[in-house]
């Protein structure tokens, strides 16, 4: 059944929207988000968005924590995009690897591999981190001796052990209580140049092979000596076939346009995808609550009578179920996902007062004298419902869904805070949370939390600003006021 | 007039709208208590009352929109008041016309004023094909030309009396027996409630369907009808032919009405109109008797005690008061 | 008889969204005192604006005011609203809307209604004003207790009374009457009328009765000002205008009133009235008028047809 009418009169009022400047901006945002939607979809479809972002393994070789790289267009300072990484398998570049075995009576008996790589590293700012694998393939044990050779001549050892076959992997990051051994060795050798015995406790160790030795002797602060270094690996193995390679990650401190969080993860990703969830989330909430509530208020004020005392009490019992405890108590009997989470909340929204407001303008509206000249010609109780009752609530629904969007979107994200989340998926609210459970404020992670909360800010006045401007031409007695 | 044939017979019909308390009834209003017509084929019959009278409520009952307490309303031989509803709704709903007080209320905001028309027909299933030019054959024989100007025009862009011409259209467009027209013009302006009637009534000689007009001005009805039946706290209290019961009124209830109408005439502002004492009665308990015997200047004993029937008078006159028993 | 309200020339101009409504043009008359001017005409014609203009009951949009209104001898046109407020309103004329019937306060009693004008304006005490109150509605016919009553408990008519007392209590000497009775059986509206036309006696009042319909207009009018358009078209005294109407749209307003007595036919006009944002060049009447001639283009003359009376009419020019 085509609801009559309605198209010819929405698209004169739709063509008045656009004389209202709140409206303009309203869609502007939302062009933003739909943008953004169009964007996340095609780059990440949904399914590979979801397993890359919920496997930490894929982003191993992300800097932690990094800000949005754009911040440093305001601070003039320059820092290390992304991770610098150097893999021996792969680049042959300012690489040279050496292999020699050594015979004993005409006989092969051990092999010594050497290994070096250089890096030039000239940004104003010290690295997160330093990560560095060493590859070891060998049926015996393997000697590694791994030197780390500053710009100022300086030349650390920073590995000096045995290893059997496997992989050697050092991430060097700052461990309350805990000195490296090349820290201390480290040291020494300052003592030995300078004279002087610098206190390096509670330091990340990453900043040690990477600060002015000659600054730090002097001042007993770090700064980054800019300038080419020299990473070396030896390694002597008694097996003639064992293989030795070397990865290095230096772990920069910005990425992309919204940073990483503690797993190194581009919040991008998950700020461009939130968008599209957000949407369907939010208006797939509002519309559906708002559909069922109308046409629930409407049967229920059509029908009065055994119907109505019927649906008013159920509604009632809805009205005084405490949302929050209830939906909390069903989340951890059942533990649903985002989308179950949607129709539980639909279903908490559709009754309640809302019931209540809609069944009263059916009241009303059931007293009109065209609802009774309908019935007068012989119109079914389905047809005066369905064609004349819905139809005069439309322009009062229109708005109240467009306005009511973001508050499900915020919903979604406040129930995230409280751990009410799909583990999976990828929502703002879901970043949010994870940013506060991993103390993003305290630590100075600001990006981690204001991006999120930036994006929900906007969708809210975005989508208030449309519903606004909806309410004004649908409703025009509000324009006098 | 045309036809002799009763076309919609009420025999002592009354409607009570029970008062609910706790589950029980706890008393009735008798809006409509005890009242009998008749109105032929192609014949206006007028309604005429204060508010609160009944008027309204005969006029909803007749259209079978709400049930009888007790009596019947015979419509072509048929009682409606046994029929069960999707008979009313299928057959019935097609027999009756209705054309309500307030234009602006009577049209769905929402719909065009084709889709208005329209719908009896596409509920009654009326091909598409024949539908579109009975819009337009309606449009314009109710003077709303040319239909193109009005077709997908919405109710509020058109004045009061173009809107109640569309009403009429509504209830002719299944050619119904019977139009009951409730206040059709009484929000209308002077000039124009004049043209709409005028033209009501050369549609209701074409279609020769009858009219029941429901209406609380005397003046009008004169003009508009053939026969009028004057209410009172839910009875009818005198009956007649138009001109004749309004030249010559009967009943102490009809005479003060048309008494307190005036013409106009620059005489008016030096007279002080009689007027009846009081208020009507309550309808949840009316007065025994004859319920005008607390205002009626000419009261006697016997009113306040015995109820009476309508008394029929010669020439076609009815009247229900003991001065003429 | 003294002069207690002189209109010259009144202009009420609206700016809405779609354009300037044009909604009273020209007004022009007098009311002497103890005199009714009825003003009528179909609705949207401008007689409530006129009204309105007259007590300064207007909207906000109001885009222009103009020309002259002298009540009881003083021009208000150009006074401030506070001033008005404190001169004029009340004092001199009173207002009853059409709306007023529903604007009591359910809640608040008949008598707190009454006392506030004299409390509030004239700084009555507060037993002296419900003495006031006590006289005033017994003189518009309601048993005194009822002061004490709320208005959810009165009847229609009795509530109009209340209205009308509450127009009265301050003793204005002009009491513009709109619609007072378009919402009651015809049974109350005689009763109402009667009492209107005893009060006017009694307490030397004008009125200025403002109605759609024509019947009930003659039982208070002196004098009639027919409006169309925003344009009072004829002017003059009861006597002439009932029954010998000199302008077209009076004669076609005369005729469509369907009369008890007598036989005569009712006619219409036919047409609707004009927009006022964009009204027909020259006589507003034009499209609808069947004495319509190629002058009526022009703007039509105002003619004089006796003391205070005028017809704004081509037909009666240079007679």
């Amino acid at each position: 059944m085509k609801v009559a009418g309605i198209p010819n009169r929405l698209k004169a009022q739709l063509k008045r929207l656009v004389h209202y400047k709140s409206f303009v901006a309203g869609m502007v945002i939302l062009t933003f988000f739909v943008g953004l939607s169009i964007y996340a979809m095609v780059t990440w479809p949904y399914s590979e968005a979801v397993a890359k972002w919920n496997n930490p393994a894929v982003w191993l070789d992300y800097p932690k924590h990094a800000k949005p790289s754009w911040i440093t267009l305001f601070t003039g300072v320059r820092e290390l995009e992304g991770s610098l990484i150097i893999d021996t398998r792969l680049e042959a570049k300012n690489v040279v690897k050496l292999r020699q075995v050594l015979e004993r009576f005409g006989k092969p008996f051990a092999t010594i591999e050497r290994i070096s790589i250089g890096f030039t590293y000239d940004y104003d700012a010290f690295p997160a981190r330093l990560v560095y694998v060493v590859p070891v393939n060998t049926t015996d044990r393997v000697f590694v001796n791994m030197t780390w050779r500053k710009p100022s001549g300086i030349e650390i050892i920073i590995e000096k052990n045995f290893f059997t076959s496997g992989e050697l992997i050092r991430s060097l990051e700052p461990k309350p209580g805990e000195v490296p051994e090349f820290a201390l060795r480290y040291v020494e050798i300052v003592e030995k140049v300078y004279g002087v015995r610098v206190n390096i406790s509670n330091l990340n160790p990453t900043y040690l092979l990477f600060c002015d030795d000659e600054y730090l002797a002097k001042t007993g602060a770090l700064r980054v000596l800019k300038g080419s270094y020299q990473v070396g690996v030896e390694t002597f193995s008694s097996d003639i076939n064992s293989t030795v390679d070397l990865r290095l990650v230096i772990q920069g401190t910005i990425y992309g346009l919204a940073g990483t969080d503690f797993l190194g993860r581009d919040l991008f990703m998950a700020l461009a995808w939130g968008a599209p969830i957000a949407m369907a989330f939010g208006l797939t909430a509002s519309l559906l609550s708002a559909l069922l509530q109308i046409a629930i208020a409407a049967i229920s004020a059509w029908f009065s009578g055994v119907v109505d005392v019927v649906v008013q009490r159920i509604n009632e019992i809805f009205m005084v179920l405490p949302f929050l405890p209830t939906i909390v108590m069903l989340w951890m009997f059942y533990g649903f996902d985002l989308w179950t989470l949607l129709w539980v909340i639909i279903l908490f929204n559709t009754w309640g007062s809302g019931i209540k407001t809609s069944r009263a303008m059916f009241l009303q509206i059931k007293e009109m004298p065209y609802i009774e000249a309908a019935k007068a010609y012989g119109s079914s109780n389905f047809r005066i419902v369905m064609l004349y009752m819905i139809p005069r609530v439309i322009p009062v629904i229109i708005p109240n869904i467009v306005t009511a969007i973001p508050s499900f979107v915020f919903l979604e994200a406040a129930l995230a805070m409280l751990g009410i989340a799909d583990p999976r998926t990828i929502t703002w609210g879901k970043v949010l949370q994870e940013a506060y459970t991993h103390g993003a404020l305290l630590q100075g992670y600001y990006h981690w939390i204001l991006a999120p909360s930036i994006m929900l800010f906007l969708m809210g006045i975005g989508f208030a600003m449309i519903g606004f401007t909806l309410d004004r031409v649908f409703n025009p007695r509000l324009r006098e006021i | 007039m045309s036809g002799q044939q009763d076309l919609l017979v009420v025999k002592d019909l009354r409607v009570w709208h029970p008062i609910r308390k706790f589950l029980t009834v706890a008393g009735y209003v008798r809006a409509v208590d005890g009242v009998s017509l008749s109105v032929k084929q192609g014949e206006i019959v007028a309604i005429v009352g204060e508010s609160g009278c009944g008027k309204t409520t005969l006029a909803r009952a007749i259209m079978g929109l709400i049930p009888a307490y007790s009596g019947s309303i015979f419509f072509e031989g048929v009682d409606i008041t046994k029929l069960p509803k999707p008979t009313i709704r299928r057959w019935y709903s097609a027999q009756v016309g209705l054309v309500q007080q307030d234009p602006y209320g009577a049209m769905p905001p929402f719909m065009t004023i084709k889709k208005i028309i329209e719908e009896p027909m596409i509920i009654h299933k009326v091909p598409k094909e024949e539908r579109e030019g009975r819009v337009r054959q309606l449009l314009e024989e109710t003077g709303l030309t040319p239909p193109e100007d009005f077709l997908h025009k919405y109710p509020h862009m058109l004045s009061g009396g173009q809107l109640q011409r569309v009403a009429i259209a509504r209830a002719l467009a299944l050619k119904p027996k019977l139009i009951v027209a409730d206040e059709p013009v009484s929000m209308l302006d002077a000039s124009v409630r004049i043209e709409v009637l005028m033209m009501f009534r050369g549609l209701q000689e074409k279609y020769k369907t009858s009219v029941l007009y429901i209406t609380h001005d005397f003046a009008t009805a004169k003009y508009f009808s053939d026969r009028i039946f004057v209410m009172y706290a839910g009875q009818i209290v005198e009956a007649g032919p138009s001109r004749d019961l309004i030249n010559k009124p009967k009943h102490p209830y009809t005479e003060a009405l048309i008494n307190v109408l005036p013409d106009p005439d620059p005489g008016n502002r030096f007279t002080v109109k009689k007027i009846l004492p009081g208020e009507p009665p309550n309808l949840i308990r009316p007065p025994p008797g004859c319920r005008l015997h607390p205002r009626c200047p000419y009261a006697m004993e016997k009113c306040r005690r015995e109820e009476l029937p309508l008394i029929e008078l010669s020439d076609g006159r009815q009247v229900r008061c003991w001065l003429y028993a | 008889m003294s002069e207690v309200l002189k209109v010259s020339d009144l202009k009420l101009y609206y700016s809405t969204m779609s354009g300037v409504v044009k909604a009273v043009e020209g007004a022009t008359f007098t009311l002497n005192e103890e005199e009714t001017i009825a003003l009528i005409g179909e609705s949207g014609c401008g007689k409530t604006s006129l009204a309105r203009a007259l007590i300064r009951f207007l909207p906000r949009n109001v885009a222009e005011l103009s020309g002259s209104v002298v009540i009881d001898g003083i021009e208000t046109i150009n006074m401030s609203d506070a001033e008005f407020d404190e001169k004029i309103r009340w004092r001199k004329i009173t207002y009853v809307s059409q709306a007023a019937i529903n604007s009591l306060n359910p809640v608040i009693k008949v008598v707190d209604h009454l006392i506030e004008p004299l409390v509030i304006h004239f700084k009555t005490p507060k037993k002296d004003a419900v003495a006031k109150a006590a006289e005033i509605i017994k003189r518009v016919g309601i048993p005194e207790d009822f002061l004490w009553r709320y208005p959810f408990e009165l009847s229609g008519g009795m509530k109009q009374r209340v209205v009308i007392a509450l127009s009265l209590i301050t003793n204005p000497r002009v009491v513009i009457l709109d619609e007072p009775t378009s919402a009651l059986d015809v049974m109350t509206q005689a009763n109402i009328l009667n009492m209107l036309k005893e009060l006017k006696d009694e307490s030397k009042l004008s009125y200025i009765f403002i109605t759609h319909d024509i019947a009930v207009s003659s039982e208070l009018a002196d004098k009639v000002a027919v409006m169309y358009a925003g344009w009072i078209v004829e002017l003059g005294p009861a006597e002439k205008v009932y029954v010998d109407p000199m302008h077209p749209y009076s004669k076609g307003l005369l005729g469509s009133v369907p009369r008890l007595k007598g036989n005569t036919p009712v006619t219409f006009i036919p047409g609707t009235p004009p927009s006022l944002i964009n009204p027909p060049k020259g006589c507003r009447f034009r499209p609808r008028c069947k004495y319509a001639m190629p002058m009526c283009e022009q703007e039509p003359p105002v003619v004089k047809t006796g003391q205070g009376e005028y017809v704004r009419c081509w037909l009666y020019a240079g007679k």
